[in-house]
């Protein structure tokens, strides 16, 4: 029996590198020289061995002004991944600056997506400052605690997929059921 | 009848009870969809025509 466990918001985890977790350290590794950023969702749970692939991979990012965006905007184009729409100002002016999500992907490979968004509200600034760091082959990353991805799946969006994700990390976690709580609630106040 | 969930139960006690061998075979599932994928060298235009009807 061995359960996951993080202990003082670290974790470290045995595993292979997947072609998904390739994918989400190319971008990371870019990501990471502009802004902070913290994984979140289904990505989390596949990470910890749930057994399904995905198209996206999601993220939320802090506000960072737009001369920075540009950098990294053009960081991205360089080494061959492509965005949402070609134009860097729309794309942080009508999608980022307006809570809608950015996609970035490898130009040669656009079937798997980083989904890009801002953390804006109260409860997404609570994640993105709480990071887990999860260490596996010598890499790192950042991502949101298990027990408010379990609250967000199994309380608000509560799809077949979303539950059957939160079932998972139940199983593999050993997990503080307060925090779960404490989300459930964050969330629901940041719904209303 | 098993449920979808009665499997995913069952994977996750799985990563649970073998932790030294979950992760090669979940990496053998994942990646053999992605090479998949890349067979048929889907355009950015037909990828974004699938997740439209999909939604």
């Amino acid at each position: 029996m061995a359960k996951f466990k993080v202990i003082n918001n670290k974790i470290r985890v045995n595993k292979d590198i997947t072609k998904l977790d390739k994918f989400a350290l190319e971008v990371i590794e870019i990501i990471k020289k502009y802004t902070d950023y913290v994984i979140i969702s289904g990505y989390v749970s596949i990470f910890f061995g749930r057994s399904r692939a995905t198209e996206d991979i999601d993220m939320f990012i802090k506000e960072m002004p737009y001369s920075k965006f540009l950098k990294m905007y053009k960081d991205f184009t360089e080494k061959g991944f492509e965005f949402t729409i070609d134009d860097s100002k729309k794309l942080y002016e009508d999608y980022l600056m307006k809570d809608e999500a950015i996609n970035v992907w490898r130009k040669d490979f656009p079937l798997l997506r980083m989904e890009i968004k801002l953390a804006n509200s109260q409860v997404k600034k609570l994640i993105i400052n709480n990071p887990i760091k999860v260490y596996f082959k010598n890499k790192e990353i950042l991502v949101c605690s298990i027990e408010s991805q379990i609250a967000y799946k199994r309380y608000i969006s509560k799809s077949e997929k979303d539950l059957e994700d939160a079932r998972h990390l139940e199983i593999v976690f050993d997990l503080d059921k307060e925090k779960i709580k404490y989300f459930k609630d964050l969330f629901n106040k940041d719904e209303n | 009848m098993k449920t979808r969930m009665d499997f995913v139960e069952k994977w996750a006690n799985f990563v649970v009870e073998h932790p030294e061998e979950w992760s090669r075979m979940q990496a053998e599932f994942i990646d053999s969809q992605y090479e998949n994928a890349e067979m048929i060298k889907l355009s950015r235009e037909q990828v974004d025509h699938i997740k439209k009807k999909v939604k």
